[in-house]
């Protein structure tokens, strides 16, 4: 982050966006909305939770999205009988110096992928989820601060329930995002079929953006405008979920703050300068749906369920 | 949030807030007993919002019930007013431990009502009416957030505010149209407890009489010119029997034979008189005319009710300073006897002093030498006189011995010595003194100025002679600040600090002067001015048929109303900025045109949603939407954005015929 950057040579903002959804877009075919959703996520700098059956293009786009933005990739397979050290690296006795050096797990990276993250045992994944929040390791005593920017994409299997650790709600609220990618439609399917999506090459593609620049996108993606009537209508919003009745929790006032940082993201990547009612209502579902349980059967609400509560806000004049 | 979700009981503290905001006016009517229990239980109510505390069971809360009621009937000396408010206060405190469910809140908040409204038996100050209002407000607030949970504090204070605002063109037109009863609706019972420096007998050496209080006894505003301070006497009974303690009003007295005037202008005024449950009115010496029904002449030229004064009146008199009254026939009489035995040195010392005098002229005067010049000091904590000699001789303990008093000493000591010499004479009882207030051009009569004086007959008239002021003339002259009688509301004065005493003479001088107004415009409105305004609208009221024709009126009047009520909401809700009443203007536009805007839609989304419906408004609504959105969520838009908006929105015509039916 020493040297300065020119961004200017990039275009606008959309433009640099269209740009990676483009290439992305044609590597994972038809996922457009959610790459834009994980790039959104990116750019809110939280991280993403991605819950679905495996062989839908998790892995693929979090490749893709990592070579797309010229950053670090490394990718930890979850199971039963990982360690924290596992994912966050261990000491080894060095005998020429005489004491203990310590070896980065695979944590120290840009972008991480944990896949089936709901099968590793709670230690691990609180190992995890701490770094994730707090951007930094600390082992044996020594803090060591992860690489700028740090994303994590985390999967985890819907179905398989037996032998796993689901992640309580504290950890949830640790995620910014969780989305469900979904089988393709018949079109895009049918040209990956074909032979259209070409997952072997990713390590060929061209980054289109740098490290640096990705964390100057984020810096301006804080600078997006809100407005007094807006905070007011994420006031409204969380007021729902509090005091409805409908919830066994409403949602805090950090999904507050992420929620209203996720609209301003997605204003960023649609090239506006202010954050509008619309924003919040797009990410909001993806904000929202993991941290809420229904107050009487304490499970999660559908997405339809979920529009119905928010559909009663009004958006304020 | 998680207590919320184990315990199913609502929310109780809009209940108890409302409680005890609309219990507080009644501390200073009911006793402090039944404050402290009051005090307790809410204190246990606040307590068991914090962690859960035993909730007593129906067998409690019926004993305590029971309790209470005694309580309420034995502290109030059985079934008064202040009983029932007690027991209402009572009743509604015990309720707030039942609230399960919602309709316990509401039933609890409308009992609420009932007792706010019942302050206003005690007291019709203008504070308490402004008091109310707030408490109204608060719940109204109470009601809606039991109705509507969720909704913020501040947006259910805004919108109890708001149905407060609405029901205020209701309240005027129902107070000046709807008939006024002479007794007020209920009949206002008699309030007992008023503080009065007044009675209408005068024992000497009793402390009961003297009242420190700052209240006002009563208010005048002059038509002339103001008497001067010297001048202010406001004479109310005048007592002539005295039994060697006390003085008492000569029930039989002839009636007097006129005035001899004097050089002075009369005086004309309006008393605007507080209740004291006397019969007593108070005009300025010497008055001659009053103008009210309900008042009549007394010999001694003082003026009576029929009955004991219960509510505020008001009368016009006239008089005139300096003038004396004509003395009747059986007044030397009535005004010169003394018990038998008692007090005799001071008979002594009264013969001795008549004897040196060549006339009862000088005898007055020699008499009025002796306070002055022997020793006398004005003290309204006086040296007590020894309780055996009270009865016989206390005039003479106090002249010879403790030499320390008020008024009433010096009035009834100079009265008897001038029974003693053998010159009639008499006490008024009334107050002295009086100041103008600052704020509105009236005078002020306190409680603390109540005054006893003497009245002595010389050569058949009655000259009035004030010995306290022989003795301390200061407290004729001095203002009130000087003296040590409380200035105004309460022993919170009587702290000595200058900056504050200014402060706060000034503060109830303004809240006497908006009391006054209050009292003059709106409590005093009678079934007399309500006549008069209808003749002034051409309706007579006193005929069956202006009745109707009133009752007409008013119910346009309230229909109006309404109308006012619904324009106002909407006022209130547009009055925000242009950006919003334009905004409004176009979704009511499409919405005429059957696309109604959805509470929660944004703007742009609506903007599509109504071209994918009508493509040819694609134009107008894409650059009314994008201005908006520009205008209203980006904080650094272009200064033109607003009136291109406004534009926009004026010169929008969807085409009329292309209109999807």
């Amino acid at each position: 982050m020493n040297k300065p950057v020119d961004v200017s040579s990039l275009g606008t903002e959309p433009e640099i966006f269209e740009k990676i959804l483009d290439r992305a877009g044609s590597y994972i075919l038809g996922k457009r909305h959610e790459l834009r959703l994980a790039l959104c996520c990116i750019m809110a700098q939280g991280h993403l939770l991605i819950e679905d059956i495996p062989g839908i293009g998790k892995t693929t786009m979090a490749k893709m999205l990592a070579h797309l933005l010229g950053l670090d990739f490394q990718r930890v397979q979850c199971t039963s009988d990982m360690l924290p050290g596992d994912i966050l690296g261990f000491s080894v006795f060095n005998r020429e110096s005489g004491g203990f050096s310590f070896h980065p797990g695979p944590i120290f990276t840009q972008i991480l992928l944990t896949d089936e993250i709901n099968r590793t045992p709670p230690k691990t994944q609180s190992a995890l989820l701490e770094a994730m929040e707090e951007r930094q390791v600390s082992y044996e005593g020594k803090t060591r601060d992860l690489p700028a920017p740090f994303f994590v994409i985390a999967t985890q299997n819907p179905l398989e329930q037996s032998g796993t650790y689901p992640l309580p709600e504290s950890q949830l609220d640790r995620f910014l995002f969780r989305l469900e990618l979904g089988y393709p439609d018949r079109d895009a399917e049918h040209a990956l079929l074909k032979g259209g999506g070409v997952d072997t090459a990713a390590a060929a593609i061209e980054p289109i953006v740098s490290a640096d620049e990705v964390l100057i996108l984020q810096q301006r993606t804080s600078d997006i405008q809100v407005t007094g009537h807006l905070i007011g209508y994420v006031q409204d919003i969380l007021d729902v979920t509090r005091h409805s009745g409908r919830f066994v929790l409403g949602l805090s006032p950090r999904a507050g703050l992420l929620l209203l940082k996720a609209a301003k993201a997605w204003a960023f990547l649609d090239g506006r300068s202010f954050v509008l009612p619309e924003d919040i209502q797009m990410v909001l579902p993806y904000v929202a749906q993991h941290r809420l349980r229904t107050a009487d059967s304490h499970e999660e609400l559908s997405a339809a369920e979920l529009a119905e509560v928010f559909l009663s806000v009004p958006v304020p004049v | 949030m998680i207590a919320k979700h184990h315990n199913k009981r609502p929310d109780p503290t809009a209940v108890l807030v409302g409680v005890v905001l609309c219990s507080v006016p009644h501390f200073l009517n009911i006793s402090i007993v039944a404050t402290l229990i009051c005090l307790l239980l809410w204190s246990y109510q606040v307590l068991s919002l914090k962690r859960s505390l035993p909730v007593p069971g129906l067998l409690v809360r019926s004993v305590a019930g029971t309790v209470m009621f005694l309580i309420a009937v034995g502290l109030n000396e059985g079934l008064t007013l202040e009983a029932f408010v007690t027991l209402l206060i009572f009743m509604i405190t015990v309720k707030t431990f039942e609230l399960r469910t919602r309709r316990d809140q509401i039933v609890t908040i409308i009992l609420c009502y009932f007792l706010i409204f019942s302050a206003m038996f005690f007291n019709d100050s203008f504070i308490l009416f402004a008091y109310l209002l707030f408490t109204i407000t608060c719940l109204t607030a109470g009601l809606i957030s039991v109705s509507f949970a969720g909704l913020r504090p501040r947006r259910t204070m805004r919108l109890a505010g708001r149905l407060l605002l609405q029901a205020i063109p209701f309240m005027i037109v129902l107070f000046l149209f709807f008939p006024r009863m002479q007794s007020g609706l209920w009949g206002r019972p008699p309030v007992i407890s008023q503080v009065s420096g007044f009675t209408d007998e005068v024992t000497f050496d009793s402390f009961a009489n003297i009242a420190q209080s700052g209240k006002t006894a009563f208010r005048v505003t002059f038509d002339t010119e103001i008497p001067q301070p010297e001048q202010r006497y406001w004479r109310g009974i005048v007592l002539s029997r005295f039994d060697g303690r006390t003085w008492r009003e000569d029930r039989h007295r002839p009636f007097a034979r006129g005035v001899v005037n004097s050089e002075q202008e009369i005086l004309r005024y309006t008393v605007t008189l507080e209740p004291h449950n006397h019969r007593t009115l108070f005009t300025l010496d010497l008055p001659f005319r009053i103008y009210s029904p309900r008042a009549r002449l007394q010999a001694d030229y003082t003026y009576q009710l029929w009955r004991p004064l219960s509510g505020r009146i008001q009368y016009e008199a006239r008089s005139q300073p300096g003038a004396s009254q004509r003395a009747g026939k059986t007044d030397v009489t009535a005004n010169i006897g003394l018990p038998e035995t008692g007090n005799s040195r001071v008979r002594a010392l009264a013969s001795q002093l008549r004897a040196e005098s060549s006339s009862p002229v000088e005898f007055v005067q020699r008499t009025l030498f002796f306070f002055q010049n022997g020793d006398f000091t004005y003290s309204l904590n006086p040296a007590p006189i020894p309780a055996d000699r009270i009865s016989q001789d206390g005039i003479d303990a106090f002249i010879f011995d403790t030499r320390e008093g008020f008024c009433e000493h010096f009035a009834s000591a100079f009265a008897v010595m001038m029974r003693a010499g053998g010159v009639a004479a008499r006490l008024v009882g009334g107050y002295m003194g009086g100041e103008m207030n600052p704020y509105g051009d009236y005078m002020v009569v306190r409680q603390s100025d109540a005054h006893v004086w003497c009245e002595v007959l010389i050569d058949g008239v009655w000259q009035r002679i004030d010995p306290t002021v022989a003795v301390a003339p200061g407290r004729a002259l001095q203002n009130r600040a000087g003296t040590e009688v409380a200035t105004g509301a309460g022993s919170l004065l009587n702290v000595q600090l200058p900056a504050f005493a200014d402060f706060f003479s000034s503060f109830t001088n303004y809240t006497d002067m908006l009391n006054m107004r209050w009292n003059q415009w709106v409590l005093s409105y009678s079934r007399a001015n309500q006549v008069e305004l209808f003749r002034a609208i051409g309706i007579d009221i006193q005929l069956p048929g202006g009745v109707v024709l009133a009752v007409v009126v008013g119910g346009v009047l309230l229909v109006a109303c309404g109308f006012i009520a619904i324009v106002l909401v909407r006022d209130i809700r547009t009055r925000d900025d242009d950006g919003a009443t334009y905004w409004r203007r176009f979704c009511a536009v499409m919405k005429k045109e059957g696309l109604p805007k959805p509470a929660h839609q944004g703007p742009i989304e609506y903007g599509r949603d109504i071209v994918s419906r009508r493509p040819d408004l694609q134009n107008g609504v894409a650059k009314i939407t994008a201005l908006y959105s520009q205008l209203r969520y980006n904080p650094t838009c272009t200064e033109d954005t607003l009136p291109r908006f406004i534009e926009a929105v004026k010169s929008f015509r969807p085409s009329p015929k292309k209109r999807q039916r």
